[in-house]
Order: C-alpha cells, then structure tokens, then sequence
C-alpha cells in the first residue's frame, strides 16, 4: 500500500518542468558566456588582434572612427581600438580578482560573525558598519592617496572598502540558516561547528552570495576606472577601460574614445551577470542534476 | 433535495500541457456541506482554484463551473471578479497568512464589503460586525480595530469565515479550513462551518485530507486521486462501505482503521 | 537509573516588556530504554521547547535532566559529547531536516560515524534503509527526489544509524498527508523499540499516539496534567482537559457527529 500512497507529489514536480528551468535553455545565459569567451580570447590574443602598437603614436590625434583606425585615435594619436583589446588584458583580470577577493573576506568575516556571535560579531559588525558608512568611492580614494598611486594600491583600496556588503549579506544569510532543521540535526549527530559552517549552512547560502558578486563585477571596473580618472589607480599609459572612459570624457568631442571603453565595460558586466543567474539555477539542487547532464 | 448552487461538469485543468484535473463532476447544493477529500496533489485545492478561476499561470481550464446556471468559465475576468468574494467565497489553510499583517481587521474585513456591495463605510462596518458576530467572534467591535497577531490561530480562522460570509456568498470554498489548528479549536471551527449551511443555507465545499473530520461535518463525500474522481457518494456509505480500493485503503490507514 | 529523567525541569524566555515566559513549568518525566511514551498537547504548550530541552538545544531555567545517570548539557558551540549524542531527534518537517545539497546516504554515513560500536560494526546504510522500507539504492538521491513520507523514513534511518538509545519525534507525523500518519509514527515505534531504544514521541494528536506509546502524558501550559497508561488515559481520563481533548478529536465513523466544543 504504501507504494501507492507514497508517489512524489506529480503537481510539484510537473509545476517545474526540467527544461524551462536549466539555465542553458536560457538564451541570455548562452549568450554571456559566449561574449564572456570572446573577451578571454581577446584578452589572450590581444598582440595578434591588436593592429596598433596601445602606446604609440599610430595616426592622426582624434582622428575619427575608419580607414586603417576602426574606432579612431586618442588625444596622443593612440588607436582606440587596440588600446581596447590590450585593456582587457588588465580591466577583466583585476575585476574578478576583485569581486574574488572582496568575496572571499567578506563572506569569511561575515559567516564567522553570523555564526559565532557574541562579540565576534560585535566587532566585524560595527568595523563594517564604519567602512559601509562613508561613500566608497571616497574612502578608496583616501585609501588609494595614502597608499601611493598605483594598480596594486587601487585594488587593496577597493578591497578594504568593498568587503563590508558580502560580509552583512552573508551574516544575515547564515544567522537564518544555522537555525534551520538540517543544520541542527547535523549539529546533534556530532558535528562540531566547523563542519557544521563547512558542510550544512554555507553551501546552502553560497548562491545569493555568489549572484551579488557577479553583479559587482561591473561595479568593480567602473570603481577602479574612478580612481585612474583620479590619477589614483593605474599609471598613463597603461591602456585600461577606466582611465580611457575618464580619457573620453574631457574629449566629449571625440565620442568614439568613451564610447568604445564603455561598451566593452557594458558587455563584459551584461555578460557575467548573464552567466551569474543561470550560476544561481546550477547551483539550486533541484536543478543541479540536469545541469550536469549537459554539457556544463 | 435543495437545489444545486454550483454544478461542476468535466472539469479539466491542464497545467503546462499536462493535465492536473481529468473530468471533474461536482454538484454542491445549497445548505450542504460537500466534502473533497484526497491526498496533497490529488487536485483538491485545484479545483477550488479552478471554480474561482484563480489558475496558476499557465493553467487551463475546460468543461463547466455553472453557479445558479451561470457558467463561470466563460466569463470575462472583470465580471468572474465580480463573482469571486461576492458569490463564492473562500477560506485558506493559514490563518495567519490570509490576512495582511500591518492592517487592522477592520480595514480587511470591510474593504471587499464596500467593493462588492457599494455600501459606506459605516454601513460595511455594521455588516462586518454581523458577520464576526455571527462566526461567535467575541466582541465584534472591539475585533475590528485590532491587528492579525492580537489574536490567536482559532479566533482568526473565525475572522476569516467572518469575512468570507460578510457579502453573503451563495457558496463558501474551505479549503483545510482546520488543519493548521489545535483539536480543540478545530472541533468549535467544524460547528461554525456546519451551522453556516444548516442556517444561513450556504453551499460549503469543505477540501480536507482529514476523513475524521469529513465524517464530522460533510454531508457528501468525492474522492479524489491524481486528478479524479474515484468515489463520490453520501457520507455514510463512503466512509463504511467504500467502493474503491484506494477510498478503501485511506480509511484503513487511519489509527484502528478509522473506528475509535 | 538508565533512560531519560527529567526532574522539575523549567525553561523559560525572557521577553521584552512582558513577564517571562515559562514555555515548560516543572515537568517530571522519565523514558526508559525499550519504552514509548506519548507527549500530548496543543501547540503553544511547551512540548517542544522540552524535546529541544532533552537534545540540550534550550538551556534549562530551573531542574535536572539526566540520561543514562549522566547530566544533560546544553550544546553550545560545541561539539555534542559522544555519550549524549546517543539521544536523537526527529524532526516535524522532513522536508526541512534534510540537507538539500547532500545526497542521503552521505547524511546517513554522518550519523554511522557516531555509532557507539564504531563506523565497522553499526548497520550499513542498506539495513538502516531496509528498517524503514526503503532500497538501499536510494542512498544516492537527493532529498528532493523523495515524497514527504519517504523523506520522513529517510530522517528516522538517519536517525537510527546513531544508534541511539533515546528517540524523540517531534511532531514527526505532523505534515505528513492523514494516510501516511499512522504508518510512520508505528514505523518510528518499531524501529525504536526493536532496537532497544526508549522513544518520546511528541504530538498533537492523541488519537495516533494512542495506538503506539506504552503510556501517555498530556502536558498543557507547560505542566503535565495527567500521565498513565496509554489504554487508562484514553478509556478513563482523570483530568478535565483530557477529557476535552478527547472528546474534541473527530470520528471517521460516517455518522456526522460533531466533535465537542472546548469552553475552557
């Protein structure tokens, strides 16, 4: 009898249909993977694809989009589009490095002060509360002034400032999780709080996490593009999205320079949050196993 | 026999392209309590959804929902929301979900008053009074200008019922109108159901996996299984001399078979 | 003195602007090993503050709870002592209790690591499948892919697999469809008894606990108010709210009786 009784329930399951929910089906998804892909090649490729030399004088200053230039000349006589290819050499690398990197902390502190409380918490909680509460582009700034100019100093700035936002996310994620049932069944069949943290509550709290990262990609390149049009982050001449977007703005006439930093900006932040949705149904259980089952 | 409030005729739900509710016959007369039982996903709640016409996206429905000989089905959505609260009724598992938590019971069980029946406020307030009243929720007035979480599960359960009759519905959909409460609670719940028809008249269908509690109040009995009907019939027969097997091993599933 | 014993035991809450509250109000109760005792009572009545209580979940205000002669601890951050993680609990909603990331039988090997007689000799995931009806090769699904019941079996072989001595089931029954409930909760009487073990077996509904525990205690507000014999509890209730519980509970006799209404 209890075969007959004990079918899943056929509604819930005809509800969610495989297909309509594998993130590969979604045309978005593909296609920001496939822009994604394309820029990683560039990236690689950048001396083979790049018909200019990124620093050197090539044509005419200003000079506008065609002929042997397709996207025009800078203010020096750089060819845009070859200082395009090479700044994705830096901008997608020091992005994700980035959004990893404040990821990593932020969670760390953020779970350790969800988890452990007290006053762990306490102090993790009011330091980020300090940091969320100046405008980040200042506090990088001040951070970046006093560390000297340069990538790496720009990147520990935005590092220090950026942490807090994962940190409160998944603090709050994790105070809601660790009272959840299978988290407390784990904890009274023998796991101590490490493997309790490690194996019951953060896996099942990775995805919103993971979904605000890819979404501060784009945050991320335009933050770091803020502090070269400052002079606080990379050095001229270094080709690099930001400081050409910056380059393109005191140049509003030649709209060709801003323009084409910007929309490579544009498709490279579309694209990872394209991917970052369909990341969040990959990592969702229910979905899991028909992901794997394609080509993944 | 009293006459049929709601006839439900090959009532079909398709869902995504697949079909949830496969010939659905139904016949709810007036001052009945018509019982569907089933398992969760035997299309119980559906066919609740169904006759309002409150289908998830994507859903389908064929066949016929006639109320007092009007089909529902082919209704447009402004005159089926003209229907839905005003005529039929209905009344959720949870209490506490049902009603807006920063809203005063006033507000929530006046404002389709107002809406349906075009009445003031004061005069919406005066029918809303009668309503709690006549659900033994006491002191009606005072209940108004309280909020959800001043009262207890039991007490708003009774408020919904209050609500749901305020525009004196022809048919009242109760949809496991007790199994989020205390038996104690639930026994007072089931009366004030039962009575609803017995002397206002109304045509209840009462939705519960719980066949005790069928037993106690419902006056016809359908079972339902993935989307059928596999027995429908008078109380007594189907719960003591069920026909089909399955009706059959839910009753012997129950504590001691369903014999106290 | 072996089992659970649970003297005067007190927990409370304290609450902002109002008086504490005291969820469980002097409860004296003792599980022995092999025995099954209902808890009855309506929610809001302290029965589950005292299962989380005896798994050292809630840190007792007032009274002792000892299990095997050993006191009970609160758990903390710690991690559970290998003695007291001989009592185990399950849950109300299976569909909660289960990692949702983790296939079952790595959730079950969890529990077999604790066993007392050590990870070699305790019953393999397959025995611990089989007791509660299930094949051994669901062992490599996903919580998901299971019905609720099945999902409660799931929880009770996991459960099992510690080798405990003290089996609680809160609500265990409770969100499963009315067809499943006797079932299981006789499945969880089975399992438990059969291996030695006592089971407090935590619900609202008499009429189910009626047909497995060895006896019953109904607690109300916190306090016990009457305890006994399962059969002398039903048929001869003592205390008046007893009494309205039982008669409050709905027959699936056909006959259209409505229940008692509660006045109290």
């Amino acid at each position: 009898m209890s075969d007959v009784l004990e079918r899943p329930g056929r509604w819930t399951r005809r509800l969610a249909p495989r297909g309509e929910r594998s993130p590969w089906r979604q045309p978005l998804a593909v296609l920001g993977a496939v822009v994604l892909v394309v820029w990683l090649l560039v990236a690689a490729l950048a001396p083979l694809l790049a018909p200019f030399d990124p620093l050197e004088q090539s044509g005419d200053r200003l000079a506008a989009p065609g002929g042997a230039h397709l996207l025009g000349t800078d203010s020096l006589g750089r060819d845009v589009l070859s200082r395009v290819v090479f700044g994705s050499r830096l901008s997608i690398p020091v992005a994700v490095a980035l959004v990893v990197g404040c990821l990593v902390v932020g969670a760390v502190l953020g779970a350790l002060a969800g988890y452990l409380g007290g006053w762990v918490d306490e102090v993790v909680m009011r330091v980020a509360d300090m940091v969320l509460a100046f405008p980040t582009i200042i506090l990088a700034m001040v951070v970046a002034a006093a560390l000297g100019p340069s990538l790496v100093n720009a990147v520990i700035a935005i590092l220090l400032v950026n942490w807090p936002q994962y940190a409160r996310v998944t603090r709050s994620l994790v105070l809601g999780a660790k009272t959840r049932e299978y988290v407390v069944a784990g904890r009274l069949l023998g796991a101590g709080p490490w493997t309790s943290l490690r194996r019951d509550i953060l896996p099942n709290v990775a995805a919103p996490v993971l979904v605000l990262a890819t979404l501060d990609v784009g945050s991320a390149i335009l933050v770091l593009s803020g502090l070269s049009f400052l002079g606080l982050g990379t050095v001229p001449p270094t080709p690099e999205w930001g400081s050409m977007v910056a380059d393109g703005v005191q140049q509003f006439d030649a709209w060709w320079i801003g323009t084409s930093a910007g929309l490579a900006i544009l498709s490279v932040v579309a694209a990872v949050n394209f991917v970052g949705d369909a990341l969040r149904d990959a990592l969702d259980p229910h979905t899991r196993s028909t992901v794997a089952g394609r080509a993944l | 026999m009293s006459a049929v409030r709601l006839a439900v005729r090959d009532l079909r739900v398709e869902l995504g392209g697949t079909a949830v509710l496969d010939g659905i016959d139904l016949d709810v007369p007036a001052g009945q309590v018509t019982g569907l039982a089933g398992e969760s996903g035997s299309g119980k709640s559906m066919t609740a959804l169904a006759v309002l016409g409150l289908l998830p996206r994507g859903g389908r429905a064929t066949g016929s929902v006639r109320l007092d000989g009007r089909e529902l089905l082919d209704l447009p959505e402004r005159e089926r929301n003209a229907v839905r609260g005003r005529h039929v009724a209905m009344v959720f598992q949870d209490p506490a979900g049902a009603f807006h938590p920063l809203l005063s019971i006033g507000h929530q069980v006046t404002d389709h008053v107002r809406h349906h029946l075009r009445l003031t406020r004061v005069q919406a307030v005066e029918r809303a009074v009668d309503a709690l009243d006549r659900a033994q929720v006491p002191e009606p007035r005072e209940a108004l200008r309280k909020f959800p979480h001043q009262f207890s599960g039991g007490q708003l359960q009774r408020i919904a019922i209050a609500s749901a009759i305020a525009c004196e519905p022809q048919v009242l959909l109760a949809d496991e109108p007790t199994t989020a409460l205390d038996v104690t609670v639930q026994a007072g719940v089931l009366r004030l159901l039962r009575s609803l028809s017995d002397d206002l008249g109304i045509a209840t269908v009462l939705i519960t996996h719980d066949l005790a509690v069928m037993s106690a109040v419902a006056d016809t009995v359908t079972v339902l299984r993935a989307g059928r009907v596999v027995e429908q019939g008078p109380r007594f027969d189907v719960l003591t001399r069920p026909q089909d097997p399955y009706t059959r091993s839910l009753i012997e599933s129950l504590p001691h078979g369903g014999r106290s | 003195m072996s089992g659970l014993e649970l003297r005067g035991l007190q927990v409370g809450y304290r609450r902002r602007g109002l008086p504490d509250l005291r969820a469980v109000d002097g409860v004296d109760l003792d599980v022995a090993p092999g025995e099954v005792v209902g808890l009855v009572g309506e929610s809001g009545c302290g029965k589950s503050t005292l299962a989380r209580a005896v798994c050292g979940l809630e840190r007792p205000t007032a009274g002792t709870i000892t299990f095997d002669g050993d006191a009970v601890e609160p758990l903390g951050l710690r991690r559970r002592p290998a003695r007291l993680a001989r009592i185990q609990l399950v849950f109300q909603n299976p569909n909660a209790s289960l990692n949702p990331r983790r296939r079952v039988g790595n959730q079950i090997e969890d529990a077999r690591a604790i066993h007392p007689a050590g990870r070699e000799h305790a019953p393999s995931i397959a025995t611990l499948l089989a007791d509660v009806g299930l094949d051994a090769g669901v062992a490599a699904r996903y919580p998901h892919e299971f019905s609720g019941g099945q999902r409660q079996r799931v929880a009770i072989a996991r459960a099992m697999a510690a080798g405990p001595r003290l089996l609680i089931g809160d609500e265990p029954i409770a969100s499963l469809d009315a067809s499943l409930q006797a079932q299981v909760a006789r499945l969880l009487r089975d399992v438990a008894v059969g291996s030695g073990a006592g089971l407090l077996f935590i619900s609202h509904d008499l009429s189910i606990v009626r047909t497995i525990a060895d006896r019953v205690a109904v607690m109300r507000a916190g306090r016990i108010v009457e305890e006994g014999p399962t059969e002398r509890v039903w048929s001869a209730p003592q205390d008046p709210y007893t009494r309205r519980l039982i008669a409050a509970i709905p027959v699936a006799d056909g006959l259209g009786r409505l229940p008692e209404v509660d006045l109290g």
